[in-house]
């Protein structure tokens, strides 16, 4: 008896849209519309762009980008300012001992 | 105005054109989105992106199907788009209703304006079952039951064959009368 009821139900609600009418939407819906248009037009390559930019995936990467890059660069220079200092330290100490480099003395005092 | 007539001017950027497109289109266009998200202002949100993107696009619009083919996909398109966003911002939302419980957890039951005074009350439980079939199956449900379309057309707007809506609508149907026997005998609120 309770199946058979709810049988009955079922196809009641089943069948609850039959006769069903569109919905429309509220009134000036073309008037919305031509504003929605006319401020997509107002973006631009560059709102594009920062839009683009902003998002947090995109800005997260770029600064993990950039934060490898200069850690790279830091990395390099170290390198070569430490190689640049070994081999300079002994010209260095050459030039600033030698006794025999002519000085702006002996040029201005040559013999005729 | 024929229906090339009328690709014809939209491709040429003839506002009255479109707004005519608007006028003849926009309930067709607005049902199919309310059925499919059962919220008025998101179903309002759709219908406007639409008709943008119709306004935008038209250009890609080869001509092959009928112009209202093109847009009850554009249609589909952006309301399942529309519904896995708020699907995803509710996922979202989950920590903050562990701590909150006074939040209804039950969706608010859904009034379609179309829908006959006696029915109400019985659409409200389908619109609630529904949203537990498959997509695919769901589609081809409201398409037919809402916008009153043959399996051919139904067909042509899911880019399938006739045979695989007739076999959709069939499997919605006994999916539904499982969803509504659990929910008469009081498995499902």
């Amino acid at each position: 008896m309770d199946h058979a009821n709810n049988n009955k139900k079922i196809e009641a609600v089943i069948n609850s849209f039959n006769g069903a009418e569109r919905a429309t939407p509220a009134p000036y819906l073309l008037t919305r519309i031509n504003a929605r248009l006319a401020k997509e037009k107002k973006y631009n390559f560059w709102s594009r762009i920062s839009a683009v930019i902003s998002k947090p995936l995109v800005a997260g990467s770029g600064i993990a980008v950039f934060i490898a890059v200069n850690f790279w660069i830091v990395a390099t220079l170290t390198n070569t300012t430490s190689k640049t200092v070994t081999t300079q330290l002994p010209t260095g100490a050459k030039y600033e001992f030698a006794i025999n480099v002519s000085s702006i003395y002996d040029i201005e005092n040559q013999e005729p | 105005m024929d229906h090339e007539d009328i690709i014809l001017k939209l491709k040429n950027g003839d506002e009255t054109v479109f707004s005519r497109v608007v006028e003849l289109w926009q309930d067709m266009v607005y049902n199919t989105a309310l059925g499919i998200l059962q919220n008025e202002e998101d179903a309002e949100d759709v219908t406007q992106e639409v008709f943008v993107e119709v306004f935008e696009s038209i250009a890609d619009f080869r001509g092959d199907a009928k112009l209202s083919t093109w847009l009850y996909k554009i249609t589909i398109r952006k309301s399942l788009d529309q519904e896995r966003k708020k699907q995803r911002q509710k996922r979202g939302g989950l920590l903050s209703r562990i701590f909150d419980r006074n939040e209804a957890d039950d969706p608010v039951s859904f009034d379609h304006p179309g829908i006959t005074l006696d029915n109400k009350e019985n659409a409200a439980i389908l619109f609630k079952a529904i949203k537990r079939l498959p997509e695919k199956q769901r589609l081809a449900f409201m398409l037919h039951k809402l916008e009153s379309l043959s399996t051919e057309e139904i067909a042509a707007v899911m880019e399938t064959s006739v045979t695989a809506v007739d076999s959709l609508q069939a499997r919605a149907k006994a999916n539904l009368r499982n969803i509504l026997q659990d929910y008469y005998e009081g498995h499902f609120k």
